[in-house]
């Protein structure tokens, strides 16, 4: 999975980079677009995993489901990190200022607050179980401000941020097939990193946990 | 459903009346509130606040206010070592429906107490009173919804008060955001007919989805 991946990326990097034209009435820095988008939706995705394995730990007690929503968490919270990052150098790009309160932009900021909480409460429970439990009625509570913040709020107020590309979007279809093509394949490819990601951190809370040979 | 309102009004009343005694959370909220208020109008003397921007003082120091008492009914539970008794004497849903009443209560007291002392203080003229009771209905309603299961939460963590900070603020945005707009015509700002009503719709429709799922949730967090 690895090697293909890693072959996957690099393509997408060369086609994002050197191949397609540049975008957005952006020049070359509009390419931060085919990075700033997988960013924000491996971000969600990560929250919906967390909030999903979360459910099952409620449902199971089994840690496995535990190390698994938290370590969905952290990769999310470094992919929000990331996309508030490549969206700061999209708006100072296209506006001229790296931060500018869109509606947008301060909702992404706020998802990174709601799950800097989950940490905290987190890390303030000592015994296993109750820790296990209270973060993970946390994460299922947390997809809903999520969900909000970044899917409905910003229909409610006037946003800079460009209308979304993806599928079910305003604009659907309305950029050039190539361009669509390539943020699919980073879409994808991010994706697939998330996965990688996810599992490795998955074996990191397990050891964590004490319970890798129980597992 | 009879049994668990039944037992969601004595843990009311146990509440109420373990209040009535201490006064501390009630005590401490109030005098949050009137000293956040005084503050803002010696901070703000002289200056023109616009209407939103005294939509955004007023629900802030209703947020910080709430945030000092909201955690009180489940931190006291674990501070006195009395929870395990209620969760043998009472159903989960009984017990979060009984914080939540409570809860309620004192949010219903900040406002009562908030409100009036910031338009006396700030000199600020509210034009449309029953608008503005709609909202802080649904702001008190709001606001407690989403506490009670995150006080439940925190009970069971240490450095109790700066956690439940932490963790209720990011939750409690998007409805404080909301509020303000909603807020507006209440303190004479002219817009669209439909925003403010909107956001008071999207208020309701938020706290409404997290009162529901903190229902379902609670007995996992209350049990462990």
């Amino acid at each position: 999975m690895r090697i293909v991946l890693g072959i996957w990326m690099v393509v997408v990097v060369i086609l994002a980079l050197l191949v397609s034209p540049p975008l957005l009435g952006l020049g070359d820095a509009g390419r931060i677009f085919y990075f700033h988008v997988p960013c924000a939706w491996v971000s969600f995705f990560a929250y919906a995993v967390a909030a999903y394995c979360g459910a099952r730990y409620l449902l199971s007690r089994r840690a496995d489901w535990d190390c698994k929503s938290a370590a969905a968490s952290q990769i999310g919270l470094l992919f929000t990190v990331l996309a508030t990052a490549s969206g700061a150098v999209w708006a100072e790009a296209a506006w001229g200022q790296w931060w500018n309160w869109d509606p947008r932009e301060t909702a992404v900021f706020i998802v990174l607050l709601v799950y800097g909480a989950y940490f905290a409460l987190r890390m303030s429970i000592e015994q296993p179980e109750q820790r296990a439990a209270i973060s993970a009625a946390y994460a299922l509570i947390a997809i809903v401000p999520a969900i909000f913040l970044i899917y409905v709020a910003p229909r409610l107020v006037e946003s800079l941020h460009p209308s979304p590309v993806l599928p079910g979007g305003e604009e659907k279809g309305s950029i050039e097939p190539f361009i669509r093509n390539v943020l699919f394949a980073s879409l994808a490819g991010f994706t697939g990193l998330f996965v990688w990601m996810w599992r490795i951190q998955t074996r990191i809370e397990r050891i964590a946990l004490g319970k890798d040979a129980q597992l | 459903m009879k049994g668990t309102l039944r037992g969601a009004w004595i843990v009311f009343l146990k509440d109420a009346r373990s209040e009535f005694r201490t006064r501390y959370a009630l005590s401490a909220i109030l005098l949050f509130a009137v000293a956040s208020v005084a503050l803002a109008g010696f901070v703000l003397r002289g200056a023109m606040l616009d209407e939103r921007q005294a939509a955004a003082v007023v629900w802030l120091i209703v947020f910080f206010a709430a945030a000092t008492g909201l955690a009180r009914p489940f931190v006291q539970e674990a501070e006195s070592g009395t929870e395990l008794l209620l969760r043998q004497a009472a159903r989960p849903e009984a017990v979060w429906l009984g914080k939540f009443a409570f809860s309620l209560g004192l949010m219903a007291a900040i406002e009562l107490i908030v409100f009036p002392l910031f338009g006396a203080f700030l000199g600020v003229d509210v034009r449309r009173p029953g608008w503005l009771a709609a909202v802080a209905a649904a702001g008190a309603v709001s606001l407690s919804g989403a506490t009670t299961i995150l006080a439940a939460m925190v009970a069971k963590a240490r450095a109790r008060s700066s956690v439940f900070a932490v963790a209720a603020l990011p939750v409690l945005l998007p409805p404080l955001v909301l509020l303000v707009e909603a807020s507006g015509p209440a303190f004479g700002v002219s817009v669209g007919a439909g925003q403010p009503r909107e956001a008071l719709l999207a208020v309701m429709s938020y706290s409404g989805i997290l009162i529901v799922l903190s229902w379902f949730l609670f007995p996992a967090v209350w049990e462990e």
